[in-house]
């Protein structure tokens, strides 16, 4: 088990470093440089400009770029942000944890709410409310997540102005509440854009999970736990849906990076400033050491997240061992 | 291209906007407190003057530091006539013109209780000059060769030379920095200094708090030396999106949005509790010729180095319409790189007109006759070539459709060649273009224009003349205008250089769009001036009977 979880760490470096490197070259190979598009007014002096490029080595040649900042990579130092006049770290860490909240809440909802209406779908399959629930989750797994985010935050916050437009807390009021209030202001202002990514994601996970719950339903462990007068809801609860987690457990594995990068076009909609929109603007501004340290991020856990899916496999399922 | 629906629609705008005036009368009242939540789409970059350069740190900036002295309403940028003080209440010329001293408000204090010295004058002039600071202002402020401080109060620049801009370069060019927070500084390290993220500064408002990529907050400095502003605190609110910032100001979540784009101007004003604001605009777009060859510069443009042909497709392009349709009512055509709302505009100097049989004449004498396809063609050589256009600007991409059929209809194949902001940046400052649609906000000293259309500015290596326009006179009528200590004098000249920069035809002038900001109905009385929309925001107010929950927050509360 060590060695392998060894094994798959050092495969993680390589694929880390490739990856880390084709971005930086692909970056600097795009036109455009962050002193460029920072300092984007024609009445900017030139040499201004050219100050600024000596200053952060873009005007060294591409090799030399490439080996000082492998240096800092490997002292674990991600740059300096121009656009932000910031160290790249700070930057990062005043937008992932807005990012982890919002993803965070709106996965735990969503697998919530996906399991439960794929338990619901199977328990009524092939009647009235089974179809219902399954056109619904149709509608919102079809749907872009800027429309419905632009259809929430019209009808909720706009028309009938029950929450917050955007941000993350109340710009006037938040310095003066209570602890509590705080917490209040906060979790309100998470209603909408949790409510848009959740509703996405949970539709796609209740396809899954009828379909899975369908397939084991029909086995002949449950046919036998049945016979042996088990009741039903026991049957479903403690037979069908322990076995046919497993592949909503992968959905919830390879859901990690997506929880880093978060969602681009629904913290844009709701101003949320977390790690999508920040990489997004970054690309704008051709900001590329913060570039370079989001897509490392997201490549560590995509394979991360691949690890803790095989764990959380052998765990679920003891037939399956990672040996 | 808008319908002429959508344009009756803004007529009923026009009487809101004009009605904004009336508000003036009441600002003698003296009402203090409230909140005014400003929407905003960027963050700030740093809250330090020299290197500031965005719009959102701009405004801050604006707020919490201050120049010696501001311009009147005309932004006359030739000797001191109509300034007002700011920081120096008073100033002297040297008998030789060639000094001048400012006076310190004595009541002048730094927002840590520090007095203002003169001595803070003398740092920040050297800090601004420092190479290793690396301030854009630095190359505007070559002729003040140094400052001196006589005495704690007065501070008197020493220029190099006479000329006509003296005062607007040593009044309004730097926002003064305190010298006994930032004198141990290290130049070079200036923007990721903690005092770039938490200024101390001696305007209206003091520094309270920035949360990144959230928002800014300053505060009334109840003892400002030039009395207290009326409103109590200022919120910079970020949005990314437009659409969210429009939204924030039409629920009442945010009280100002400094630029409502046309296609939403109807919207707000079925509002009720939010008017449209129009004031004057620095802004003007036009598309501008490579006179140099994309791939080689040290060659001529195959087509645009010949001035006839630039002359000729200037005259193909009905730049009225194209205003019209981009902006209805709310744009103006623009005569050059010189806005209506500076000194020396002249709508009276020479223009091409817009006449397609000229233009189909002088493409005919020039030997480009039109193909089988209809796109005319010279040595075998069609007429074609691309244009520029960043995909985030909507705007432009409508232009650029408009200009593209206008073309089209005198025999000239234009490619719309779409590209990211930060591309067409840098293909714009490398000068790898044929044509690019530019928007600029020119600057309030019309010196300035030779860094966008002189000589030298072509030669530069990045120089910011990216066309490569290079006439000898033009820069002789813009320096003699730029030495001319007489308004009238100076507006002749002026008026010479803009009309042969216009006959030659460097770029096709297209439109000045007008400025309309949203503002909720409370606050009062928003009049706002073209370069900077927050000069005189310490004079708005909100009135008592008209505040939300939001403004009961007084001072004291909002000490931390």
């Amino acid at each position: 088990m060590l060695r392998l979880l060894l094994r798959r760490a050092g495969h993680g470096i390589l694929i880390v470093w490739l990856v880390a490197t084709a971005t930086f070259f692909l970056l600097h190979l795009a036109p455009g440089d962050p002193i460029a598009a920072s300092l984007d007014s024609p009445l900017t002096p030139p040499a201004v400009r050219a100050h600024y490029r000596h200053v952060y080595g873009l005007d060294q040649p591409l090799s030399v770029q490439y080996g000082h900042w492998l240096v800092m990579m490997t002292h674990g130092d991600f740059g300096f942000s121009f656009p932000h006049r910031r160290p790249v770290s700070a930057v990062i860490a005043s937008a992932l944890p807005n990012t982890l909240l919002l993803m965070g809440v709106a996965l735990v909802l969503a697998f919530a709410a996906g399991i439960a209406l794929g338990l619901i779908q199977a328990r009524h399959r092939g009647r009235p409310l089974d179809w219902g629930l399954g056109l619904g989750s149709l509608f919102f797994y079809s749907m872009p997540d800027f429309w419905l985010a632009l259809m929430l935050l019209f009808l909720f916050a706009f028309v009938w102005r029950v929450f917050p437009v955007t941000g993350m807390f109340d710009p006037v009021m938040y310095p003066y509440y209570g602890f509590w209030q705080r917490i209040g202001d906060r979790l309100w202002h998470l209603v909408l854009p949790a409510s848009t990514l959740a509703l996405l994601s949970a539709a796609a996970i209740a396809r899954f999970q009828r379909a899975a719950l369908l397939d084991v339903a029909g086995e002949d462990f449950v046919l036998t736990a049945r016979a042996k007068g088990v009741s039903e809801r026991r049957v479903l609860m403690h037979h069908v849906l322990r076995n046919a987690l497993l592949p909503v457990i992968t959905l919830f594995g390879l859901a990690l990076p997506v929880l880093l990068g978060g969602s681009v076009f629904v913290e844009k909609v709701f101003s949320w400033p977390g790690m999508g929109l920040l990489t997004v603007e970054a690309i704008g501004t051709r900001d590329y050491p913060l570039l370079c340290a989001a897509v490392i991020i997201a490549s560590v856990l995509v394979i991360a997240g691949s690890v803790i899916a095989d764990a959380l496999y052998a765990v679920v399922d003891p037939r399956v061992r990672l040996e | 291209m808008r319908t002429p629906l959508v344009a009756s629609s803004l007529l009923p705008l026009l009487a809101v906007i004009a009605c904004q005036h009336g508000d003036r009368a009441r600002t003698q009242g003296g009402e203090y407190g409230g909140t005014m939540v400003i929407a905003v789409i960027g963050d700030a970059d740093a809250l330090l003057p020299p290197i500031t350069v965005n719009a959102t740190s701009y405004e801050v900036d604006g707020l919490v530091f201050e120049n010696l002295a501001r311009p009147g309403a005309t932004l006359d940028p030739i000797g001191d006539q109509g300034w007002t003080g700011q920081l120096a209440d008073s100033w002297t010329w040297g008998r030789d013109s060639l000094t001048i001293g400012f006076h310190i408000d004595s009541a002048a204090r730094w927002h840590d209780g520090v007095p203002v010295r003169s001595s803070d004058v003398k740092f920040t002039v050297e800090l601004y000059k420092n190479p290793k600071v690396g301030s854009f202002v630095a190359p505007l402020l070559a002729n003040i060769d140094s400052v001196s401080t006589p005495d704690s109060s007065i501070a008197v620049f020493w220029f190099k030379k006479r000329y006509p801009g003296q005062f607007y370069d040593a009044a309004y060019q730097m926002r003064i920095l305190p010298r006994h927070v930032l004198a141990g500084a290290d130049p070079a390290q200036l923007q990721s200094s903690p005092f770039a993220r938490h200024p101390i500064g001696s305007g209206p408002y003091r520094f309270v708090n920035w949360v990144p990529r959230q928002t800014i907050e300053l505060q009334a400095d109840t003892s400002y030396h030039r009395g207290r502003p009326r409103l109590e605190r200022l919120i910079w609110s970020i949005a990314p999106d437009p659409n969210a910032s429009l939204v924030r100001v039409l629920s009442g979540d945010a009280d100002f949005l400094e630029f409502v784009n046309p296609p939403d101007i109807p919207r707000v004003a079925k509002t009720p509790n939010v008017k449209l604001v129009a004031y004057p605009s620095m802004a003007y777009g036009y598309l501008l010729f490579n006179e140099r060859d994309p791939n080689d510069q040290s060659r001529p443009n195959a087509l645009f180095a010949d001035r006839s042909l630039r002359r000729a497709l200037t005259m193909a392009i009905d730049r009225r319409r194209v205003t019209r349709s981009v902006f209805d009512s709310l744009g103006s055509v623009a005569y050059g790189p010189y806005t209506r709302a500076l000194p020396y505009f002249d709508s009276t100097v020479a223009e091409l007109p817009y006449s397609p049989d000229s233009a189909r004449h002088l493409l005919d004498a020039l030997g480009w006759r039109a193909g089988p396809d209809g796109i005319r063609v010279k040595n075998g050589t069609p007429l074609r070539f691309s244009m520029l256009v960043p995909t985030s600007s909507a705007v432009r991409m409508q232009t650029a459709v408009l200009l593209q059929a206008m073309f089209q209809d005198v025999g000239v194949k234009a490619d719309i060649e779409t590209a990211d902001m930060g591309t067409v940046r840098q293909r714009s400052e490398a000068r790898q273009f044929q044509t690019v649609i530019e928007a600029m906000q020119s600057d309030g000293n019309p010196s300035s224009i030779l860094q966008g259309w002189g000589v030298d500015a072509a030669k530069a290596k990045d120089g910011g003349n990216a066309g490569s326009y290079e006439n000898p006179r033009f820069d002789a009528l813009v320096d003699t205008a730029i030495a001319q200590f007489d308004a009238a004098r100076a507006k002749s000249y002026y008026f010479r250089a803009h009309s042969l920069l216009n006959e030659d035809a460097p770029a096709i002038w297209l439109w000045e769009p007008s400025t309309v900001a949203a503002v909720q109905k409370r606050i009062h009385p928003v009049d706002m001036r073209a370069d900077e929309w927050f000069a005189n925001i310490s004079q708005w107010y909100i009135p008592s009977a008209e505040r939300m929950p939001r403004d009961q927050i007084r001072l004291a509360e909002a000490q931390r």
